[in-house]
């Protein structure tokens, strides 16, 4: 197990290493380029200060080294845009996302699964139907389009939320937050949900088929316990993984839904710094997102173990 | 199992439901729309219109645009002498003018700024607006003198343009390119003050109680971050925003509404540098018939649905000095053709050649110029339809704008945010540090020095009006249109400035929101 860990931890610092190389040779090939310098006023000198300046003059590997001598000491490097340092925008963005995320998360997982076991149990009912149709609905619609038909719905003809942002501090409580985070973090676990109430409405049914669940039926147990306790625990696998995969999609969805509805997480942040080539922002932004991807699928393999003691790592 | 659930999902509706009836922003609060974040450090702000409004509002120069003109009228300065050349300024300064920090502003201040502006380690957004500056002297607390190196009658002009005047008791010391804790906290001297910002989200002003201007109508001045365009409407829609610029399709969406729609003419211009020392383009009748072959009416149609005007020259209307009386280039690809046969292109097989060699004209544009491509595409087919080989050539944008001057490109599709005067001699002079065109005429030269020196406003502008005439008949490139931007207003709104947005936020004390 503790092989096992440090195996994954040293794969997990490679797999980290690569995205950065990546990402820094992907993002300066790209065409376009920093937006500071898509700026018709510069004169040609001032351009080459500039550019002399955002260190975009010596050569891409005297670059990278010097981006990672930096991160290896804690600096991000400075925003291009914004002219702060990249670690205070991302810590002053990451937990509106992770705020954005849980809650879309438990939406997503609890109405998936509620709706999903429910429809197991009424498998082929006019609710399975509705349920199973709306799902998929959820899976093909873009998020971008929800959730401006959202924000026309509920924000411009009923006026009963707000378009999107955040509270500012002064208009400050929980019920100001919720009524921002409704739509926002609903647009952004629809995806999740739906998938997860589809793979626990094939799981459940295929686990109701197996002896221990009939076994348990002819036990005389009350049926809500053979289904929440017998036959959800082991349906549980196969919906862990949807939800451990779903996370890092949960993570890059964040970025259409936060744009459509303004909300100041990183995603957002990391779509506007692509938008303008901010360079170093870019960079912060796919450092943290990996990690946290790194982790939830690091996260998701342990999960296997408490649900099934039969899974072993070595 | 199922009934208890639906119990639960009426106790959630419930819940809801209370959560729902929430609360709007502040009276007296204006609210604008902004597609990204913007910084309040005006010195090296990037000139993004981002950064332009915010920091309008809470800063000031010597000078000021009036409410709805691109004239000028005291700001920090109150008065102005220049010496018989216009190349030595003296202001006197604003008595009794506070930051918003509580500190006196003097000349020091003043003369911080400018030294900030000049220095060339510092990427000064306005350095090219006042290049030929040599020196800035403090004569007594409350007076500053500027010496030019050439004479500069239209100095108090370009003063108003993005140059306010920073603090040097907070700014000394820190990093010139990037004082963090300054952009963090902006300090000015503006109507408005700095109140709070969050990334992505807002950046706030509240109303400066201690204003040398007097009462500020408005209580607050917030710039909402809106990232996405349809969002921002939303916004306006539902009554959470009152200001946004928006693009012509989305008109439809705000008809009928609390809102009004207008179109306001910018002192920028979209055209396509022809570069005079690259062959054809030496020859100013090739020249004259690329005006000829290219259709800017129709241009305008396809690709910003009507929302601009033709444009004749590097000083757009709004300007003053601006003269229509200049030559036309109306769309004529008969007159171009013979322009060009006069020239000694001739034609066979709809292909124009001379000494055997064809007329290829390489479009250079990139993303950086909103539209470039489309622009591109349609001048190739225009010039194509007349015989020439045009091509397109698309290029990373900062490639595409040091190459402008490098003299790497033929042609340049771009746009510019013009000056606010009509002195343009670092655009057009023969070696003019802002030449994108390899543009030179002696002659012409002579005219801007003239020109530059004749303080008599009356007088200047018939000294314009000949350099702009003069201009006329020889192009530069071919003059494409003047953009118009197009802004939704709530129709609380009341006593909003008529100038482009870039110039009307210096301008909000008096505006009004009702409720």
């Amino acid at each position: 197990m503790a092989g096992y860990l440090v195996r994954r931890l040293a794969q997990s610092v490679i797999l980290f290493w690569i995205v950065t190389v990546l990402t820094f040779v992907i993002i300066r090939q790209a065409p376009g380029g920093p937006a500071i310098l898509a700026n018709p006023d510069l004169s040609k000198e001032q351009m080459e200060t500039l550019t002399e300046t955002l260190g975009l003059a010596d050569p891409l590997y005297v670059q990278y080294g010097r981006w990672l001598g930096g991160l290896l000491r804690g600096d991000f490097g400075t925003s291009f845009n914004e002219g702060v340092p990249v670690l205070s925008l991302i810590a002053e963005r990451l937990p509106n996302t992770l705020m954005l995320s849980s809650v879309a998360l438990v939406i997503a997982v609890a109405l998936g699964m509620g709706l999903g076991i429910l429809s197991a149990v009424k498998r082929n009912s006019w609710f399975d139907g509705l349920a199973s149709t709306l799902g998929v609905l959820n899976l093909s619609v873009p998020a971008f389009w929800l959730g401006i038909v959202l924000i026309l719905l509920f924000a411009v003809e009923l006026r009963w939320l707000p378009v999107g942002g955040m509270p500012r501090s002064r208009d400050w409580s929980l019920i100001e937050l919720a009524r921002h985070l409704i739509l926002p973090s609903v647009v952004a676990g629809g995806f999740l949900m739906a998938n997860v109430m589809r793979y626990t409405r094939s799981a459940m049914l295929e686990v109701s088929d197996q002896l221990y669940v009939t076994a348990a039926r002819a036990m005389g147990i009350r049926e809500r316990r053979v289904l929440l306790v017998y036959a959800l625990k082991n349906a549980m696998l196969p919906v862990i993984t949807v939800i451990g995969l779903g996370l890092p999609q949960l993570f890059a969805g964040a970025a259409i839904t936060e744009t459509v509805f303004a909300w100041p997480g990183i995603g957002s942040l990391g779509i506007t710094a692509a938008r303008t080539g901010d360079f170093p922002l870019i960079m912060g932004i796919t450092l943290v997102v990996s990690l946290i991807v790194i982790v939830a699928n690091l996260l998701t393999d342990l999960s296997y173990m408490l649900l099934d003691p039969r899974v072993k790592f070595s | 199992m199922f009934k208890s659930m639906m119990r639960a999902t009426g106790l959630a509706a419930l819940a809801c439901a209370t959560i729902l009836s929430g609360t709007a922003w502040a009276e007296g609060t204006l609210t604008l729309t902004l597609p990204g974040m913007p910084t309040g450090y005006p010195v090296v702000a990037s000139g993004g219109l981002s950064d332009i409004l915010a920091t309008n509002v809470i800063s000031e120069g010597l000078t000021r645009w009036k409410k709805d003109t691109l004239e000028v009228e005291p700001a920090l300065a109150t008065s102005w002498e220049a010496n018989d050349d216009a190349s030595v300024w003296t202001f006197t300064l604003r008595d009794g003018v506070k930051w918003h920090d509580g500190e006196p502003f003097t000349a020091e201040d003043v003369k911080f700024t400018f030294d900030l502006i000049l220095n060339k380690d510092i990427r000064a957004a306005a350095a090219g607006q006042v290049d030929t500056l040599s020196s800035v002297e403090v004569i007594s607390p409350n007076q500053v003198r500027m010496t030019f190196s050439k004479p500069n009658a239209s100095l108090p002009l370009m003063l108003a343009y993005r140059m306010p005047i920073v603090p040097k008791h907070i700014l000394e010391g820190q990093d010139p390119n990037q004082p963090t804790a300054f952009i963090e906290h902006p300090i000015g001297t503006g109507p408005f003050k700095f109140a709070e910002a969050a990334s992505g989200q807002f950046w706030a002003t509240e109303r400066n109680e201690e204003w040398w201007g007097g009462d500020v109508s408005l209580d607050e001045v917030v710039f909402r971050i809106m990232p996405d365009a349809n969002s921002a409407v939303a916004q306006l829609r539902a009554g959470s925003a009152d200001v946004a610029l928006i693009r012509p399709q989305q008109i439809s969406a705000l008809e009928g509404g609390d809102i009004d729609v207008s179109a306001v003419e910018q002192p920028s211009v979209y055209y396509v540098s022809l570069i005079n020392n690259k062959p054809p383009f030496e020859d100013v009748k090739v020249r004259q018939a690329m005006n000829y072959a290219v259709d800017k009416e129709g241009i305008i149609k396809a690709v910003v649905d009507g929302y601009a005007t033709v444009a004749s020259g590097m000083i757009a209307p709004s300007i003053e000095g601006y003269t229509a009386d200049v030559m036309q280039y109306p769309y004529d690809p008969e007159k171009a053709k013979a322009l060009l046969a006069e020239a000694g292109w001739t034609e066979a097989d709809g292909k124009l050649s001379k000494d055997g060699k064809p007329l290829s004209v390489e479009l250079t544009t990139s993303t950086g110029v909103i539209g470039g491509p489309q622009l591109a595409q349609i001048i190739q087919q225009q010039l194509g339809a007349i015989g020439v080989e045009a091509t397109i050539n698309m290029v990373d944008f900062r490639d595409h704008w040091t190459g402008v001057f490098d003299g790497t490109f033929q042609t340049s599709v771009e746009y510019l945010n013009l000056q606010p005067s009509a002195d343009i001699t670092n655009a057009l002079s023969c070696g003019g540090s802002q030449n994108r065109f390899a543009y030179c005429d002696p002659e012409l030269d002579k005219m801007f020095a003239d020109a530059s020196a004749i303080a008599e406003p009356t007088a200047r502008k018939a000294k314009y009006a000949e350099i702009q005439k003069r201009i006329g008949e020889n192009p530069p490139g071919i003059w494409l249109y003047y953009p118009k931007e197009i802004r939704a207003i709530s129709k609380r709104v009341q006593g909003f400035p008529q100038n482009p947005l870039r110039m009307a936020t210096t301008h909000l004390f008096d505006v009004t929101v009702q409720e």
